[in-house]
């Protein structure tokens, strides 16, 4: 018998159409997974890949699998729960039951007849994978590893099929033991919401570990057994079922079996007594007044009709307030959202403020999914209503006009997706409140969730309502709206950008506490319009093809649309169809012909003619800008800028120069551009916004000219991909990058050698050699220029102020206008912005150092944060460097249109989305003082950049970004102590080994650092760290104050890493030169690990310890293969208390392998290890330390057995 | 009974013209169905399958019919839809209803369906039709609660609704316990004094009890129509009756006689046969309206 339920069951699906349906979606999917991370469609999309991780590489696979088998559990959720309910749903347990039927084996095989099914049915996946890879293949080989049978099969075994096996225990379990299908469904919201909040739990590496372990679906487990997993490992290593992996696995099959165990014990094959909640009320019946029925009754007007509409509205929506389904999602993501803000920190691991445009943006993107869910699903339930019901005859048959049924279908569909609205805003309200917030702002509560957001969803439910009206097959219908979701992500991949073919599409509306929604909301209201056209028309063709009756011929459906068709009806559509040609006219004449329209593919095709065809002048001497002078008239009303000035160039070269390549933006209206009094290019280019001057009398070696300038900015709302965000009605931030620059610019070109490939050109190297002698004669921040020097002329609307770097030297009025005058009283870098915004100041002083912080009037968290950074940074850098080259120092918030800080002279620009809205708890030990961290960097950058400037090669920013994370480091670790630290550095740990994985061309030595992020930042951080650690504060500050006095404004040839890794090397004690090999010169990581160790009390109160330790070193190629070195190097060992608190550190030679290493703490520690700190580079942190047993001290005369 | 014909009120009729409907699997559902269903109650008799409820929702304006005139009170059905759901009251064979919701709450939302816009004239007519089908005490319960007896009232309540002048009824009494049935029934006589109803069922008693004019329906055709009454006495005299044993017996009388009917009368089985005299051995029988049943269907089979 249990074999015959399971291939009943078997049998029974393969029949069914459903099971063929969901078979070719998942190899679909897995087709298209394949092709597009194998390059397939990059002919028409720009690409965003890492070409090292290969498109069938054990790590892709395993990673398309597992995603695409999740989407498969939402398709065998149904299946497990019916496994277990259709004896029920159909009403044939009577039959069942009655029969010898024995509970284990007809549950157990019910069960496995479904478990059974789905994990053939997964197994659908690789077809479309192997026919990807064929097609990869044909395309381009080099995309593709060695094909490995084993990669297809493993994530099953590892990956899906236990997951299917638990998530299917739960289903099952659910159904059986409640009768219902409706707990499957809840059960599946509540395991993806969880699986959700563990993924943003996971941001914060103290988390990791438990995460891993936890993660019902394995996700987390894979992430984090491969997070440092180098693309050579990657490409050929299968993730070893071992450790976490294993823990996961086994832990969530056991509970999957106990599931299981418990549903045979508790089902029930009796009847279930069914109590309604309440027992009908007992009251005396009321006679009756009225018998007869009452034959008078008015007839029906357009009104009562209205209101007819309006009470069906609300009795199927009060229907759907019923279901079980509906309130799974609400009691869901009441729960979640607030932890999943919770647990999302922002920046090391600490939490911001729960500002209200933040709390709604995090509530209403976890939401997102589930919207989409509710709407398609309850589209279905409400078209169908009647009809599942078996009402569909009655009210088919009666008077009501077509329309009234059909509006209050779809109103009951806005008001359950409106009530969503008020879940959202009701967590996120729970959010700010319970986090001690009360700085509530209702309005944009309002206009967030429901003229922003609720507006956009009425679109979503117009399109799933038609789509079953239109098809009349639920879940045909059901099936075509998750294929719009996959068409919709798929677009992109054709790079398709065009947002008015694309179904609601628009462009995104990111609130700022500045800026409000600023411009965005145009070009959002417009495109609205557009698509509230196409609404109107869609739901105007439903009217006519809704269902009444029972003809689902298309012939009867035409018949019965041509005499529904009525006058108000054509005039609607006709106004319709009129706005939605009309608007998308007009869009497209902002798109299209005022402004180019230029995709993201189109950048790539410009780049790479730019190379083709202007690749030349890089051979020509260029003259170089020695003096700015810029007037800049910023418009914030009209969304304007004018920017004027005079640049002063001078013939720095050997030889006369007679041609010049000048660009500019190319949405810059010049109006007037003149070089060397030449006022008319001899050739332009408008795409890219070239200017070749030629000159009638070359430019003599030595000799000056003018490059004057007027030009005016007028950025479009409406314009494809968006309008610049640099100048807007509060907080612009307009840099020098809008105006002219000289000569041809290398960093411009097109980095990608698969992109290059596809345009015909020549693989190329990132940056030239870090011993470059042509290289050193351009910095790395401003190619046409060396140090210049400053003055800027600035005006702005009356209630704003406007900021330059330099000195404020004069400040008036003029015809309602606000102006100011800056100068720079020495030269400095052509680097340059200028901000307006109604701006609050807060003023302080550090010696004669005037401080001031610019910013938002209600963004006051940090400020003091800010300011003690600015103090510390600099009389640290002062004194440990040499002396501040400026005044004044200036901090100035800019809208969260980017996230970074950025250090001008004196001036530092930054983002309202990083640290002003901070919330660093001093009473929280886990809480990193970031916005001071961050203060502190970009206040030693006016030292590592704006004093010591490296040249555009490798290894340049390791002078500038190195040196400034260091400086911020040393200052921090003075402030906060070094216990602090431990945590921030597992932070740069984790993003230093995940950007080494993510790199798309090549890792090199910190020393050769490309303009990597991960390595100038993070592992500078690590690197700097160490070394100070090993050799001294005092000594590496000396080195880099020699350094910085060398080259203090030293113009070409412009120093670099070597020179900077010389002074490292002269006060290096000889013992630990290895280290600057190691850190700098060549990519070293350390695999150390703690093996066993006790501890003995030795009688006098202190604790021996006996530690068994295994070390490795590897040095590691630029892709990531490593081979291991012999070494001796010096290590801490070292114990920690409970808190994690190093009570003893000492440094300790470790030779390679296994050694023993004993040392006395003066208390019992806790954990003891090597390197317990993480200060050297190790991919397995964690392992480092181990808890040491105790072992009896020692006693004398201890008698022998015999 | 009100006897037809008698020409004082206005000809308020349904008339069937040539109605004939195939389905896309090529049942012929109707073939050339011509009927005048005038004021009062009309049975539609007829076997499952016959195409009753395809003919019963064709006019209640729910299906379309290939070909065919069908008009009541100089409404064209087919093409005035809107106007003919204006008088019309329907119960169709089966139907569910929405379990979660309460008796009073679905009658009312369907009351307004029926454009009973003014909130008191349609609460009163709720009222009174809960109270007329006995669900009175019964309004707020949710109907998932309801027996099947419970339900089908509900609907004869819900049909009701909107004082019809055409009234649809598709095999009502189907699960009725015999009081319930008696009940319907005397609600069916009361207002079938003015309006047109036409009852759907294949329990002949139902038509016998209640209707001044039937028709039978077998394979889409209707194969019999008139008076019950004169229906039965055109059948007097050529009905016979005889006891039979075996089963041989029976399949023997069956190739040279018209049987009508087999019953089993008190443990023995009786047969009814259909000849202008007496066949030997069988004796005359008294007939009645299931005699014609039976009779048309058997007619009607032998020509098809």
């Amino acid at each position: 018998m249990f074999s015959a339920l399971v291939t009943f069951e078997l049998r029974r699906r393969v029949k069914m159409v459903s099971t063929w349906v969901y078979a070719l979606v998942l190899a679909g999917a897995g087709l298209l997974l394949m092709m597009a991370s194998g390059g397939v469609f990059k002919s028409m999309s720009a690409s965003t890949s890492s070409e090292r991780i290969l498109a069938n590489s054990p790590y892709s696979i395993y990673n398309y699998i597992t995603t695409l088998a999740l989407f498969g559990l939402l398709m065998v959720a149904a299946i497990f729960g019916q496994a277990a309910h259709q004896d029920f749903g159909h009403g044939t347990w009577m039959l069942v039951f009655t029969k010898n039927v024995k509970k284990a084996p007809y549950l157990l095989g019910r069960f496995l007849g479904a478990f059974t099914f789905s994990a053939v049915l997964m197994l659908a996946i690789v077809p479309g994978l192997l026919v990807g890879a064929v097609v990869v293949w044909v395309v381009d080989k080099t995309q593709l590893a060695p094909h490995q049978t084993l990669a297809y099969l493993w994530p099953y075994l590892v990956g899906v099929w236990p997951t299917v096996f638990l998530a299917g225990a739960v289903f099952f379990t659910l159904a059986a033991l409640t009768r219902r299908m409706a707990p499957v469904y809840v059960g599946v919201v509540v395991m993806v919401l969880g699986y959700l909040v563990l993924n943003a739990a996971m941001d914060d590496v103290a988390n990791q570990r438990l995460g891993a372990l936890l993660d019902p679906f394995g996700f987390l487990t894979f992430d984090h057994a491969t997070r440092y997993w180098t693309p050579a490992e990657r490409n050929r290593d299968l993730v070893p079922l071992s450790d976490l992996l294993l823990a996961n696995r086994l832990l969530w099959s056991a509970v999957g079996a106990a599931l299981l165990g418990l549903t045979v014990a508790r089902f029930r094959t009796t009847v279930e007594e069914h109590r309604s909640g309440k027992d009908r009320r007992d009251e005396a019946p009321e006679a009756p007044t009225v018998v007869a029925i009452p034959t008078t009754a008015r007839a029906p007007t357009f009104g009562s009709w209205v209101a007819t509409a309006l009470g069906g509205a609300w009795l199927a929506f009060r229907d759907v307030l019923r279901s079980p389904v509906y309130w799974s999602f609400v009691v869901a993501g009441l729960a979640f959202i607030p932890i999943g803000i919770m647990v999302s920190k922002a920046l090391f691991g600490t939490a911001t403020w729960p500002v209200t445009w933040q709390v709604l943006e995090v509530a209403t993107g976890m939401f997102t999914p589930f919207v989409l869910i509710i709407t398609t699903f309850y589209a279905g339930e409400l078209v169908w209503k009647e009809r599942d019901a078996g009402l569909g005859d009655i009210v088919d048959a009666t008077r009501a006009p077509t329309w009234v049924g059909y509006g209050a279908k779809l109103l009951a569909l806005l008001l359950v997706v409106l009530s969503l609205k008020a879940v959202v805003a009701l967590a996120a309200l729970v959010t700010q409140v319970g986090r001690g917030y009360f700085d509530i702002e209702w309005g944009l509560y309002a206009s967030k969730l429901l003229l922003l957001d609720f507006t956009h969803d009425v679109l979503l439910c117009v399109l799933a309502f038609f789509a079953q009206v239109l098809i009349h097959q639920k879940y045909l219908a059901y099936l075509v709206m998750v294929l719009y979701f996959a068409a919709q992500a798929a677009l992109r991949l054709f790079g398709v950008e065009e947002l008015l073919v694309r179904y609601g599409g628009e462009p995104a509306a990111p609130y700022s506490d500045m800026n409000g929604y600023g411009h965005f909301l145009s070009a959002v209201v417009w495109h609205r319009l557009y698509w509230y056209c196409a609404a109107i028309l869609l739901v105007g063709v439903g009217y006519l093809l809704t269902l009444r009756g029972r003809g689902t011929r298309w012939k009867e459906r035409f018949v019965e649309a041509r005499a529904r068709r009525s006058l108000a009806w054509t005039l609607c559509m006709a106004v319709a169809l009129v706005g939605f040609v009309g608007i998308g006219a007009f869009l497209t004449y902002h798109k299209r012909v005022l402004n180019p329209y230029v995709t993201a593919k189109d950048n790539e095709r410009g780049l790479a003619r730019y190379e083709k065809d202007y690749k030349s002048f890089a051979a020509l001497p260029h003259p170089r800008v020695t003096d700015v002078d810029v007037t800049l008239h910023i418009h914030p009303e009209e969304r304007r800028l004018e920017a004027l000035g005079t640049y002063q160039l001078r013939n720095k070269t050997t030889q006369p120069i007679s041609q010049v390549l000048v660009e500019l933006p190319n949405d810059a209206r010049v109006r007037k551009l003149t070089l060397a009094g030449v006022d008319t290019p001899a050739r332009r280019d408008v795409p890219l916004g070239l200017f070749i001057f030629e000159l009638p009398t070359p430019l003599a070696p030595g000799a000056d000219a003018d490059l004057v300038f007027d030009l005016e900015f007028t950025p479009d709302d409406l314009k494809h991909g968006g309008s610049r965000t640099d100048i807007v009605g509060n907080g612009t931030f307009f840099n020098h990058g809008n105006l002219p620059t000289l000569g041809y610019q290398e960093d411009a070109e097109l980095e990608n050698d698969g992109d290059r490939k596809e345009y015909g050109l020549a693989p190329k190297e990132r940056l030239p050699d870090r011993d470059d002698p042509k290289a050193r004669e351009k910095n790395y921040i401003s190619a046409d220029a060396d140090f210049v020097s400053f003055q800027a002329t600035v005006s702005t609307a009356a209630d704003q102020i406007a900021v330059a770097p330099g000195y404020l030297e004069k400040e008036w009025t003029e015809s309602g206008r606000r102006f100011f005058r800056y100068k720079m009283d020495q030269p400095i870098l052509k680097f340059f912005s200028v901000l307006s915004a109604r701006y609050e100041v807060k003023r302080d002083q550090w010696n004669d150092v005037r401080l001031e912080i610019y910013h938002h009037p209600t963004h006051t968290f940090a400020l003091d944060r800010m300011m003690r950074g600015m103090k510390d940074a600099l009389a640290y850098c002062s004194e440990n460097f040499g002396p501040y080259q400026h005044r004044q120092a200036r901090i100035l918030e800019f809208p969260r249109y980017a996230t970074f800080a950025q250090a001008f002279p004196n001036t530092i620009p930054y983002s309202e989305a990083l640290g002003f809205i901070a919330r660093v708890r001093d009473d929280e030990p886990d809480d990193v003082d970031y916005p001071y961290y961050i203060t502190a960097h970009e206040i030693a950058h006016q030292w590592w950049a704006h004093q010591v400037v490296g040249a555009r090669a490798q290894g340049g920013t390791m002078t500038s970004e190195t040196m400034a994370q260091y400086s911020a480091l040393m200052v921090m670790k003075h402030t906060h102590g070094a216990t602090k630290m431990k945590r921030f550095l597992r932070f740069e740990l984790d993003r230093y080994l995940m950007g080494r994985v993510a790199e798309r061309k090549k890792e090199v030595p910190l020393s050769r650092v490309e303009n990597q992020p991960y390595i100038h930042y993070q592992k500078g951080s690590l690197a700097m760290y160490a070394l100070q650690d090993f050799i001294g504060e005092e000594r590496v500050n000396r080195a880099l104050k020699r350094f910085l006095e060398k080259v203090r404004f030293q113009g070409p040839p412009y120093t670099g890493s070597a020179e900077l890794l010389g002074f490292l090397r002269e006060e290096t004690p000889p013992e630990y030169q290895y280290l600057l090999e190691d850190l700098f010169e060549t990519i070293t990581l350390y695999d150390n690990r703690a093996v066993s160790a006790t501890v003995r009390e030795d009688g006098k109160g202190a604790w021996e310890v006996t530690l068994e330790v295994l070390a490795k070193k590897y040095r590691s190629d630029d892709k990531g293969n490593q081979t291991e070195l012999d070494f001796n190097d010096w290590m801490d060992v070292g114990a920690l208390d409970e808190q994690g608190e190093a009570v003893f550190l000492e440094k300790r030679r470790i030779p390679k392998g296994e050694s023993k290493v004993t040392f006395t703490v003066p208390t019992k520690p806790a954990q003891v290890g090597i390197d317990p700190l993480n200060k050297l580079i190790d991919r397995t942190p964690q392992d480092n330390v181990t808890t040491p047993s105790t072992e009896k001290p020692i006693a004398l005369g201890t008698p022998t057995q015999p | 009974m009100v006897p037809d014909g008698l020409g004082c009120v206005s000809d308020m009729e349904l008339r069937l013209e040539g109605v004939s409907k195939t389905y896309p699997n090529g049942t012929r559902a109707l073939n050339d169905v011509s009927l005048t269903i005038p004021r009062g109650m009309f049975g539609l008799l007829g076997p499952n399958g016959a195409g009753k409820s395809t003919l019963m929702r064709s006019i209640a304006t729910l299906q379309e019919v290939d070909a065919g005139a069908m008009t009541f009170d100089g409404i064209d059905v087919r093409r005035d839809k809107a106007r003919l759901r204006d008088v019309l009251g329907f119960l169709p064979q089966d139907f569910g209803v929405y379990p979660k919701v309460t008796a009073w709450d679905m009658l009312d939302h369907l009351a307004q369906l029926k454009g009973l816009s003014v909130r008191r004239t349609r609460h009163d007519a709720v009222k009174a039709l809960l109270t007329k089908t006995n669900l009175w005490e019964h309004r707020d319960r949710r109907l998932g609660g309801f027996s099947g007896g419970m339900k089908q009232r509900f609907g004869i309540a819900q049909a009701l609704l909107g004082d019809p002048k055409l009234l649809i009824v598709d095999e009502p009494t189907a699960g009725l316990d015999p009081a319930e049935r008696f009940r319907f029934h005397n609600l069916l006589a009361e207002i079938s004094t003015d309006v047109v109803v036409l009852l759907s069922t294949h329990i002949v008693s139902d038509v016998a009890d209640l209707c001044q004019n039937m028709a039978v329906l077998a394979q889409g055709r209707v194969v019999a129509s008139g008076h019950p009454l004169r229906l039965v006495e055109e059948l007097q005299g050529r009905v016979w009756k005889r006891f039979v044993g075996a089963q041989d017996e029976l399949d023997a009388l069956g190739k040279q006689l018209e049987v009508i009917a087999v019953r089993r009368v008190a443990g023995q089985r009786r047969v009814h046969v259909y000849a202008e005299s007496a066949p030997a051995g069988f004796e005359p029988a008294n007939a009645d309206l299931e005699d014609v049943y039976f009779h048309a269907l058997a007619r009607a089979s032998r020509q098809a």
